[in-house]
């Protein structure tokens, strides 16, 4: 079959690529081409039109150049018109003087015109009301060729022919010109035209398609031309000749259906040719008593076959494309939903594996040659693809597109639309150079850019292309901006996936980094999540830990105490702190510091708590320890002081039994006024106070306290101090010496073990004067103020301090004393810095030594 | 010498027992007065040579207790000592016994105990006034002695003859007779007993010849 490629004529066939390069793609070259065809068909058809006339001068029963001219008027652009029909008017007039005989030029201008004419208004009309070039493939647009195309311009300019040869008395019968010109153009244009127009459109493709239907459609082929052959040349009974001449339509109709218009009007014109030559030749059984009644039965024949025959393959045809138009359709949406389906939320390693995927499957399933998905990033105006799938033959894309490069693409892309390009070279105006210069180097023919918006910005889009011309059907482009959106979020979902999975990440490794524990446990304690540092502390993999309640962690003793903080923080949110016992892996008993806070659900209600914690069980340990030996010191300085307490207890009771008995015996000897005794029973109220209180000081020296700051009264601490001292001082024949600076500022601290350094730097003080002569015996205490601090320094007048001992003065259990347990100085000195101030001990130069301790000045509130 | 009661003094450097005891004295019918200091007591007017006794704590500012109670023996009639203190140990209370405490008290006292003490230390210094008073007398009739008496006093409570008496002096036994009998009278004894008696309390160790 042939290929026509006419020039001038921008039609391609859809399975052939546009030809890059050869003497095809010139236009120049098309053209001539072009017209020589159409001369040579022109020709070729004039000869067999003119062989088929009834008689010699006549009319001819089928003038197929009608055909050739309206097929080339409807095919070829309006420009070239007058070209082709100027070309072919020498051929005609050559023509009809060879082959016709003595014709008067005027009627054989006339006739060309008439001719002319027919086929200008049916092209016009074809081409205003289908298009250029026009699809026969529906059966209102082969209704409207026939009518509007072929027929009625045949019938009215044949009527004005017919009347003009009338009345210029060419011929003497009008019905008959006109009905004989009528018929013959209508015929050959129904037998020439819709196959001239349906290889321009669509070439053999649809014959070609499988082997079996090339071989079919041969079959039909040839059994109809095996048909009209033996009817032609055989001599056969009249019936037998019917049959033969009826025969093909069986033939004609399995073409129709199955074949298309182009086919069928191909059969037509192998059975309007041999209807004709029969009718010509004589033979039944359109041979009848004239041959002019021959002849028209014969064109009626054929008409009455062609023209059902052509709109029932139209319909077929379009049947057909719509329902392969609709399967298509069908089998495409199915594809995308199947996609879109699979892409609703990918695993995240495997979005690009899928997006690239669904458009390896669009690309397949419409027969494209290269999807890509692109990305446009409107701060640099760059679009970058980012997935690309194409097909072998198609050259590599390229991955970075600036807008400099693709200006009007790219201003496109931005209004929102899709940019839907059939055909490149044609749907693209002519500003846009760089993108046919673009769409030409990747042998790019149809084009359709799909945007994908995200809210009201364009983000990307993806692009179709196909090396080959193709439709893209508004419902295919739907369907594809579905599909382009739906990537588009998977991608994005992806890369929210991502940047959640990062910032996961980055804080689970900040949480699980702290050295502090960090914990979340619902209101019965059931922990919900330990941080690694948790695990360690207590040496349990994160599963054991897990869903258990954590008051098993802490010793039974304590864990009341832990159950109503995390209740009270349940009833009342708030940040909070507390201490505790907890189990450790060793199985000791350690203490932690726990920050805990709560988390309110939507109603307010507290629905899981959290918790930053500290190992504090050296501190503990520390403080407990220290404690301890506070205690211990004051156990054993409270021995030392026996004789002392007692003495200090003795001088009330003493006082208090005198008085009673004094006021007993006043009463008994009736000596007594009754105000003596009241004053007696208020001396005895009195002393009664002093030994309780007394009591109370001893109690408080004694009681094992944790640091409890106030502001305390340095002096009077200390006067308290060297009252409770003064008979020990006595005893020992020392004379105590008190010079306290007034108004010396408040510090911050305990009063009990500032009670305790005090106590023991005199205790000190008064042992070390044993073995000094009693004349000499002088303990001296003096408190001033010195740059923001209060100090205080206890003199003696004893033994001094040996300087091999001076560096181990302050440590524990170091002692100079026979009897002494070494821990009264590393008391005081730890007391001391535990208060911010310092402790320290100086020989003094009379013999002696002074201790001084500073503490910090309580800060003005 | 004006015949009194007693005094009992109180000395005690904590004022609300000092002024309980004195109380307490005075309403068992004695005369007390309290002193806080043993400097007080001493150095200030006290009536200490009247009759009465102490009571006195052992802890006092400057002197202690026990210094007192070693000043105190010194003086002419040294008065008894009660100690009443608030706190006691044994070495401490064998001191103040040895050194001639009438007793040594801790607080609190019951009034029994520091009544009873307190009678007896007043009746050992009525006692020892009236021994030293006798003694006064026993002195005083010695003095009254001429020298050459007091030899024959001597020589009497030796236990020599009057002859022996009178060879050693260098006169007649008659003279010695005579001395004696006016040695006799004046120390105003009947027996030679009593008056070696008399010499022990003197204490006269005078040898004789002199």
């Amino acid at each position: 079959m042939i290929d026509l490629q006419l020039g001038g004529l921008a039609a391609d066939a859809t399975d052939r690529p546009a030809p890059a390069s050869g003497w095809g793609a010139h236009p120049g070259a098309r053209l001539a081409f072009g017209v020589l065809l159409l001369g040579a068909a022109y020709y070729a058809t004039g000869i067999v039109g003119l062989a088929l006339r009834l008689e010699p001068g006549g009319i001819s029963t089928i003038w197929l150049p009608q055909g050739v001219i309206l097929a080339a008027l409807i095919l070829a652009p309006l420009r070239y018109w007058w070209l082709y029909l100027a070309a072919l008017l020498p051929l005609h007039l050559h023509l009809v003087t060879h082959f016709q005989g003595p014709v008067p030029l005027a009627i054989m201008l006339v006739q060309y015109g008439g001719n002319l004419a027919q086929g200008i208004l049916g092209a016009l009309a074809i081409r205003r009301i289908l298009g250029a070039p026009p699809r026969l493939d529906d059966l209102r647009r082969m209704a409207v060729f026939l009518v509007l195309g072929v027929i009625l311009p045949v019938v009215f300019v044949s009527a004005l022919v017919a009347a003009l040869f009338q009345l210029t008395g060419f011929v003497d019968n009008f019905w008959l010109t006109w009905h004989r010109r009528s018929l013959a153009g209508i015929c050959g244009a129904v037998a020439l035209t819709p196959l001239i127009v349906q290889l321009a459109a669509g070439g053999t493709a649809a014959i070609r398609a499988t082997r079996r239907r090339y071989l079919e459609f041969a079959a039909l082929t040839i059994g109809l031309l095996a048909l009209v052959t033996s009817a032609l040349v055989s001599e056969r009974s009249l019936a037998s000749q019917y049959a033969l001449f009826f025969a093909p339509l069986p033939l004609l109709l399995a073409t129709a259906v199955r074949f298309g218009v182009g086919a069928l009007s191909l059969h037509v014109l192998i059975v309007a040719l041999a209807a004709l030559l029969a009718t010509k030749l004589g033979h039944a059984p359109f041979a009848a008593a004239s041959a002019a009644e021959g002849v028209l039965s014969a064109q009626g024949f054929l008409l009455s076959v062609a023209v059902p025959l052509l709109l029932l393959a139209a319909l077929v045809a379009e049947r057909n494309r719509s329902a392969r138009t609709l399967t298509e359709r069908v089998k495409f949406e199915r594809l995308v939903s199947e996609l879109s389906a699979n892409l609703i939320d990918p695993p995240r390693d495997r979005v690009d594996e899928d997006v690239r995927n669904a458009l390896r499957r669009v690309l397949v399933a419409m027969r494209l040659d290269r999807c890509s998905l692109y990305r446009y990033y409107a701060g640099e105006r760059i679009c970058r693809i980012t997935h690309s799938v194409q097909s072998p033959e198609c050259p590599p894309v390229q991955l970075e597109i600036a807008e400099a490069d693709l200006p009007w693409l790219l201003r496109r892309l931005q209004a929102g639309a899709p940019i839907v390009l059939n055909d490149v070279d044609r749907d693209l105006p002519a500003e846009a150079t760089a993108e046919r210069r673009y769409a030409a180097g990747f042998r790019s023919r149809s084009w359709l850019a799909v945007p994908i918006t995200v809210g009201k910005d364009i983000v990307g889009g993806v692009s179709y292309h196909s090396m080959t011309r193709r439709e893209w059907a508004t419902e295919i482009v739907s369907c594809l901006q579905l599909l382009g959106q739906i990537l588009a979020a998977a991608l994005t979902s992806k890369e929210a996936k991502e940047a959640l999975h990062a910032s996961e990440q980055r804080y689970r490794e900040v949480v699980e980094s702290q050295t502090e524990l960090v914990c979340r446990y619902l209101p019965d304690t059931t922990l919900t999540f330990v941080n690694e540092a948790y695990c360690r502390f207590f040496g349990r993999r994160r599963e054991e830990l897990l869903g258990r309640p954590f008051a098993d962690l802490i010793p039974e003793s304590s864990r009341a105490y832990a159950l109503d903080h995390v209740a009270s923080l349940v009833r009342e949110p708030r940040v909070c702190m507390i201490e505790h016992e907890v189990l450790l892996a060793d199985g000791t008993v350690g203490w932690q510091q726990w920050v805990d806070s709560s988390i309110a659900g939507a109603d307010g209600r507290v629905t899981e708590l959290q918790g930053i914690g500290r190992d504090i069980t050296d501190r503990k340990r520390a403080e407990d320890a220290n404690q301890r030996l506070a205690h211990a010191s004051r156990l054993a300085v409270m021995g030392e002081l026996t004789a002392s307490i007692a003495h200090e207890i003795n001088q009330p009771l003493g006082a208090i039994l005198a008085n009673a008995d004094a006021a007993d015996l006043l009463l008994e000897t009736g000596a007594g006024r009754l105000y003596e005794v009241r004053r007696i029973l208020a001396d005895i109220r009195r002393d009664d106070l002093r030994a309780s209180d007394v009591i109370q000081r001893m109690r408080e020296l004694l009681r094992k306290r944790p640091l409890d700051r106030q502001p305390v009264n340095v002096n009077e601490v200390t006067a308290g101090v060297l009252q409770l001292l003064a008979a020990e001082a006595a005893r020992r024949g020392v004379a105590v010496e008190a010079d306290l600076a007034p108004g010396l500022p408040a510090v911050h601290g305990d009063r009990g073990h500032l009670q305790q350094v005090l106590l023991n730097l005199l205790m000190n003080g008064l042992e070390a004067m044993a073995d000094t002569p009693l004349a000499r015996r002088r303990l001296a205490v003096r408190s001033a103020q010195n740059d923001g601090m209060v100090e205080v320094a206890v003199m003696d007048a004893g033994h001094g301090l040996d300087r091999s001992q001076r560096p181990r003065l302050f440590e524990s259990f170091f002692t100079t004393k026979k009897d002494g347990m070494g821990l009264g100085l590393s008391l005081a000195r730890s007391i001391v810095e535990a208060h911010g101030g310092r402790i320290w001990a100086e020989d003094r130069p009379g013999g002696g030594a002074t201790f001084r301790f500073t503490l910090p000045v309580e800060p003005a509130p | 010498m004006n015949e009194r009661g007693p005094i009992v003094h109180v000395v005690d450097d904590d004022d609300s027992v000092r002024t309980a005891v004195v109380r307490l004295l005075q309403a068992a019918g004695y005369e007390a007065r309290g002193y806080a200091s043993a400097g007080e007591f001493l150095l200030g007017r006290s009536d200490r040579n009247a009759p009465g006794c102490v009571v006195l704590d052992v802890r006092l500012p400057g002197p202690s207790g026990l210094d007192l109670q070693e000043a105190l023996a010194r003086l002419e009639v040294p008065l008894p000592i009660v100690f009443l203190t608030g706190h006691g140990d044994i070495p401490m209370s064998v001191r103040a016994m040895k050194a001639g405490a009438v007793d040594f008290l801790t607080k609190p006292v019951s009034r029994e105990a520091l009544l009873a003490a307190v009678r007896t230390a007043v009746a050992r210094d009525a006692d020892t006034r009236a021994a030293r008073e006798g003694l006064r007398g026993l002195r005083d009739r010695y003095e009254s002695l001429t020298p050459r008496e007091r030899e024959v006093f001597a020589g009497i409570v030796a236990g020599r003859l009057n002859k022996q008496i009178a060879a050693e002096l260098g006169t007649a036994e008659r003279t010695i007779k005579a001395h004696r009998a006016h040695v006799m009278e004046k120390m105003d004894v009947a027996s030679v007993a009593e008056l070696v008696r008399i010499a022990g309390q003197l204490g006269a160790t005078k040898p004789i010849g002199h």
